[in-house]
């Protein structure tokens, strides 16, 4: 097709230099946060409140991006807030990646009954505006590490299964799979060895991509003071801190949202390289 | 070919997945197929190859898979299976374009004709330098009449002239954080967001801005006999309520003072007014109120002046009229401000009343409106589409950054942090809790190692932006008379000392501590108070665990008494002039909630000042007995007092505030800058 | 055409219930709402006279049978704070999110077909590059940061735009615009590729080797084309717009139905809360059922299927 000849990532055939360099970066800083951070995250002094970040005036080396409200370090906030940005992100991909990928194979495989009924579940699922039952599910139960992780997750399996699904009914159609059935393997056999490889890449697209909208989305409720709850360095949670204070002290809200921006932009840069390599029926987005 | 043989031919054809591979061995045949056609020379055979491409590209775009759009969206129930994609091809010319095209063609000659005709009447210039001096001719003509036509309306505009000084003018814009629950019955409205209550209705007494006195409002004058036990008001002949709805008479005290009290109410005061034996109008303008024990402070709970006085006058046959329905819809009061809208959530509006008994406002329009966020009050504030706002002191530095006003309500509310389980009466008394041991004197070197911790003069002057003075013995305030200066004198600011003695206590490696995060009404600040000091207490090896939790949840906890070994930050209001009115009502064993602490020797000092009617001998009490006691036993770590403060844009002009008022009020003495 | 359609009709009520009943149960689990409404002085007596006037006394499963109950009869309950209706509430906050929602589609269509257009057209151009910078960007920004920044600078520094609150057009502008720039993006990418496909087809090749102009060929038979399901990804993206547009309401204080819903939340008002979820999932299924039905129309081949089933 004439589309596919006006590939707009152009010429990329290698890994992506800036994404890969900014998550590396980000993983580096999750790791070794206790060895980069100047100081600690949690703890401050309410004396030296506000400092503005080295470049401006009254700011200082030791606090080379300021401090926020209550005198902790914004430097040390935003490397520790990696780690919860990407560990949130990590185990609710962990989770609705491996429920939905379940779900979407025994469904796809199986047909009938069981894939009319889950396939009423992932629709129930994928019929829910996201935020506002994120935010409801959140506030109601109370806010922590372990709610934010569950809510996140139960929401966003569905999207997992109907790919997975529609891809092991492609799959299914291949003369390998008929081959296997004749021969007589069983259904588990067929899944795990010919069905789930063939699906991997276009899971580990959709991985991706839901990456960054993970990090968004626990963002925004941490933002909204339904997310990880206090004193953890939560990007969501630093920008809301900052909210009455544009004036007097913008990097308190500005700083971690820009980590966030560089995140979510490396992910998604990354995602969109590996979609097209992996997929290519996908190319053209 | 026609178009009824391709659409016959492409039904025949069977549904089926077309895969990607057929799709495109088409285009690769389309291709070959363009370029023999290009270097065919014979017409037939030409014209067969381009009828051959034509049929090839619909089938084509017919059974093309079409592109998938989720992994864009990711959003909705799509359709079934991944193959079935969605981008409709239409392979043929719209119809639109089709009738478009048919149309011009139709119509040009008529078109151009006309245009013709057109142009001979309106007398245009045909050739292009006739045409630009037109141009210009007209562009001076249009000019010409605009100005005209600018002249014009300035002329017939009314005079700016302004209204004679002292009609309300203008609209006076407040924010608020909340509006409470919006109710508008007396026995609907807890009192403590009397901010939107207070322009609208009256008390029967109130306070002088100046001296803080109890001074006449609906009452003219008022009698205390039998040591406390009867209190006869006179009220004010000739009050009018709002809409011509006749005058303030004891009747309607007494049904107002009734309905506070009955049960179920959500009134603040129902407690205080259930004490009440009886209430007898003597003639329509005198009330005689009986009480079974002695209320010397009775006069406090009727009076304006202070944060949530809720026993606003209400009009007793208007309700009897309109039914409970109509009073939620339209209230009525007495006060300067009428009533005019209330849209649930946004906003309330008030309209002067111009001819009020009291003071008329400078202001034509009151309107309040509902903004939760600080920042967007802020910010609103700022850019000036409000005048007044509610702030917090953790905002007074952005504010004086910003160069907006700020009005300061000093000595407003007292800040502590409850240590949460002092109750030993009670069933849900743990004996774990370190403040709250059995035994006093550890329990004791556990409050005051908590108290040496904290630095209150870093707290005062970073979290509640220097509007504040660190203070000992908890709601003693600095101007009190029974406040002697050693109970004034906060507690040092020592981390050492206070882990050594930890150690003395039990506690060598600390302890753990919940610390809940809540916000109060108009206290916006107190989330920002725990979290310096859980800092605080971290330095001296506790482990603190925040907990945010709202005012709801926190207040089954409190009733129940069930929060031992929780800490959290609270800044007491003044309801009262008197320390121990608030003690009634939160350190008491008898009283609904628990806010401090629970002690037999405070119960006993409650009930001896409340059975106590003269002044004199109050104040010693408090400032030779119950101060001392409650600085030595340190119930809290007691911050101090705090003020509060209000932002304040250009309109404002002076505002007389009544002293130890937290919270708006006295919207009608407002003066407006010239 | 009708049994799909009343399957999914069926479909949507039966994920409207499961949505409501999560709600209820999480609702009711998380404490007693009463506290909030009286006093600190108030009575235990007090308490449960209001406990038994607000139903709130009778056993879960009860609950939840009258709950439902109401709700097919139309009966949406009184709020607990206020005392009236539900419906009044409601109705008084959905007109605002409607109008962001439909102000910000509108918003994210005038500034993503025309940049997705240009992009498909001069391919690879400088301008290309910028517009899918703008693209990625919209689609890795955080609204929340995104809206507060904007305040800063138009509210804060510039002076130029309100920060919050409804009123006129210049109060939609920063809200629409937030909410609105994070889907342009989408949008953006979907013309250029719809396009991209559009320029590509051999309808196209055939018009422009009939010799037509190529201003005609773009606007009349590309775009035109090119537009269906953008218009329709639009239309979902104003559904998506009333349920996901909680936070842009929260940092511009903007009276809409999500905060509504959130600060109904913080107080334990059930009623709205349920109600609240209930409307924007219910109009959120039916901006979906009525995208997909248009899809269904627009797509032969799904057509086709439908009929010969």
């Amino acid at each position: 097709m004439t589309v596919t000849k006006t590939r707009w990532l152009a010429g990329s055939q290698k890994v992506p230099f800036f994404p890969t360099l900014i998550l590396a970066a980000l993983v580096f800083a999750a790791i070794l946060a206790p060895y980069l951070a100047p100081h600690s995250p949690t703890e401050g002094d309410i004396m030296r409140k506000s400092i503005p970040p080295i470049w401006m005036e009254r700011g200082t080396s030791e606090h080379p991006l300021g401090t926020d409200r209550f005198g902790r370090d914004v430097l040390s906030r935003i490397i520790y807030g990696t780690r919860i940005s990407l560990a949130v992100s990590i185990m609710v991909i962990g989770v609705a990646g491996t429920v939905g990928t379940v779900v979407g194979l025994v469904s796809g495989y199986r047909g009938g009954a069981i894939d009319a009924v889950l396939m009423r579940l992932t629709d129930v699922g994928l019929s829910l505006p996201t935020i506002l039952i994120a935010v409801v599910l959140v506030a109601v139960s109370e806010p922590s590490f372990r709610n934010v992780i569950l809510v996140i997750a139960l929401l966003l399996w569905p999207r997992f299964a109907r790919q997975v699904r529609g891809e092991t009914l492609a799959i299914k159609e291949q003369d390998f799979v008929a081959l296997a059935v004749v021969a007589g393997r069983s259904s588990a056999w067929i899944i795990s060895r010919h069905i789930f490889p063939n699906v991997v890449p276009t899971l580990l697209v959709i991985c991706t991509l839901q990456v960054g909208y993970v990090i968004l989305l626990e963002g925004s409720l941490s933002f909204l003071g339904v997310g990880v709850p206090p004193p953890n360095p939560a990007w969501g949670l630093m920008i809301a801190d900052g909210r009455g204070f544009l004036a007097t002290a913008w990097w308190i809200s500005l700083l971690p949202g820009l980590a966030m921006l560089l995140t979510v932009l490396a992910v998604n840069l990354m995602g969109d390289w590996l979609r097209d390599r992996l997929d290519p029926k996908l190319r053209q987005l | 070919m026609e178009r009824a043989d391709i659409v016959e031919k492409t039904q025949t054809v069977p549904e089926e997945h077309v895969h990607e591979a057929t799709s495109l061995d088409r285009s690769t045949a389309i291709d070959e197929l363009f370029q023999q056609q290009a270097t065919e020379r014979d017409r037939a055979k030409r014209e067969a190859l381009l009828h051959r491409i034509q049929k090839l590209t619909v089938e084509r775009v017919m059974f093309a898979p079409i592109m998938d759009n989720r992994g864009l969206i990711d959003v909705g129930a799509r359709v079934a299976e991944h193959t079935i994609n969605s981008i409709p091809l239409h392979p043929f010319p719209s119809l639109e374009a089709h009738i478009l095209k048919g149309w011009e063609r139709a119509t040009c000659n008529v078109r151009r004709s006309f245009s013709c005709v057109w142009d001979r009447f309106a007398n245009r210039p045909y050739t292009w330098s006739q045409r630009r001096k037109g141009e210009l001719r007209m562009r001076w003509k249009w000019f010409g009449l605009l100005m005209l036509a600018m002249l014009a309306v300035l002329s017939v505009a009314p005079c700016r002239a302004g209204a004679p000084t002292g009609q309300p003018q203008g609209t006076l814009t407040v924010a608020v954080a909340t509006f409470g629950n919006e109710r508008w019955l007396p026995e609907t409205y807890p009192g403590a967001e009397d901010v939107v209550l207070k322009p609208m209705m009256e008390n029967l007494l109130s306070r002088d801005a100046r001296s803080g006195e109890l001074i006449p409002l609906l009452a003219e004058r008022w009698e205390v006999m039998d040591g406390g036990r009867t209190w006869k008001f006179y009220l004010r002949k000739g009050v009018p309520f709002h809409g011509g709805h006749g005058e303030v008479t004891a009747e309607d005290v007494k049904y107002t003072f009734a309905t506070i009290a009955k049960e179920g109410s959500a009134n603040g005061l129902a407690p205080e007014f259930r004490q009440i034996t009886s209430m007898e109008v003597t003639d329509p303008y005198t009330l005689t109120i009986r009480f079974a024990r002695p209320f010397v402070i009775f006069g406090n709970r009727v009076t304006q002046g202070l944060f949530a006085s809720s026993a606003f006058i209400h009009a007793k046959h208007y309700r009897d009229t309109v039914g409970d329905e109509g009073v939620d819809r339209h209230p009525i009061g007495t006060g300067p401000w009428k009533f005019v809208e209330h849209i649930r959530g946004d906003r309330i509006v008030y309209e002067a009343v111009e001819n009020h008994w009291r003071a008329v406002p400078h202001f034509k329009r009151l309107v309040f409106l509902k903004v939760p966020e600080p920042a967007t009050r802020m910010a609103m504030l700022r850019a000036g589409s409000v005048d007044v706002i509610e702030t917090g002191g953790e905002y007074a530095e952005e504010l004086k950054k910003v160069g907006v006003r700020m009005l300061v309500m000093p000595n407003t509310a007292w800040v502590w942090v409850i240590l949460g389980g002092q109750w030993p009466g009670q069933p849900t008394y743990d004996a774990n809790v370190p403040w709250a041991l059995p035994d006093a004197e550890r329990a004791r070197k556990v409050r005051l190692a908590l108290n040496l911790a904290v630095d209150k003069h870093a707290i005062i002057q970073q979290v509640l932006g220097g509007l504040g003075t660190p203070a000992g013995a908890v709601n003693f305030y600095p101007a009190d008379p029974w406040a002697s200066p050693e109970v004034l004198r906060p507690y040092p600011y020592d981390p050492a000392k206070a882990k050594a003695l930890l150690g003395e206590a039990g506690y060598p490696n600390g302890f753990e501590v919940t610390l809940n995060l809540t916000a109060w009404p108009g206290r916006g600040f107190l989330p920002d108070v725990g979290e310096a000091v859980a800092t605080y207490w971290e330095k001296i090896g506790l482990k603190v665990k925040r907990r945010p939790v709202d005012r709801a949840v926190f207040s089954a906890d409190f009733r129940k008494r069930s929060y031992a070994g929780v800490a959290l930050a609270y800044a007491g209001p003044i309801i009262a002039p008197e320390p121990w009115e608030l003690f009634v009502r939160l350190a008491y064993s008898k009283a609904a909630a628990h806010l401090l602490l629970e002690h037999p020797t405070l119960d006993a000092f409650i009930e001896r000042l409340g059975a106590e009617p003269s002044y004199e001998a109050r104040v010693r009490i408090m400032r030779e007995e119950l101060g001392p006691w409650l600085y030595e036993y340190m119930p809290a770590v007691s911050i101090g007092a705090t003020h509060s403060i209000a932002g304040v844009g250009q309109k404002i002009g002076e505002w007389p505030l009544i002293p130890g008022h937290m919270g708006l009020h006295n919207w009608e003495y407002i003066t407006r800058t010239r | 055409m009708l049994p799909y359609l009343v399957g999914r009709v069926l479909q949507a009520l039966f994920c409207m219930l499961v949505v409501i009943s999560i709600v209820f149960i999480l609702t009711r689990l998380s404490g007693n709402p009463v506290h909030l409404l009286l006093d600190v002085n108030a009575t235990q007596r007090d308490l449960e006279i209001l406990t038994h006037h607000l139903g709130l006394d009778q056993p879960l499963p009860v609950q939840y049978a009258i709950y439902v109950r109401n709700i097919a009869l139309g009966d949406f309950g009184t709020s607990v704070l206020t005392r009236r209706p539900v419906v009044e509430h409601i109705w008084e906050r959905l007109p605002a999110t409607i109008e962001l929602g439909f102000v910000a589609m509108f918003l994210s269509v005038v500034l993503g077909v025309p940049v997705g257009v240009y992009s498909a057209v001069s391919r690879g151009g400088i301008l290309d590059g910028a517009a899918r910078v703008f693209s990625v960007l919209g689609q890795s920004m955080p609204p929340f940061w995104l809206g507060l920044m904007l305040i800063l600078l138009f509210g804060v520094m510039l002076g130029l735009l309100p920060a919050g609150g409804r009123g006129g057009p210049q109060h939609l502008i920063l809200p629409a615009f937030t909410l609105g720039y994070f889907t342009s993006a989408a949008i953006m990418r979907l013309t250029r590729s719809s396009m991209l496909e559009v320029l590509g087809a051999d309808y196209i090749r055939f018009a422009r080797l009939k010799g037509l102009h190529e201003q005609i060929i773009l606007w009349k038979h590309g775009l035109k084309n090119a537009l269906l399901p953008v218009i329709t990804f639009a239309v979902m993206l104003f559904v998506q717009f009333l349920g996901g547009a909680v936070v842009t309401e929260t940092v511009f204080a903007w009276p809409g139905l999500g905060r509504l819903i959130l600060e109904s939340i913080t107080t334990r008002d059930y009623p709205i809360v349920q109600a609240g979820v209930l409307v924007l999932s219910a109009l959120y299924l039916a901006g979906n059922l009525c995208v997909d039905l248009l899809y269904s129309y627009l797509n032969p081949k799904i057509r086709y299927r439908a009929s010969s089933n």
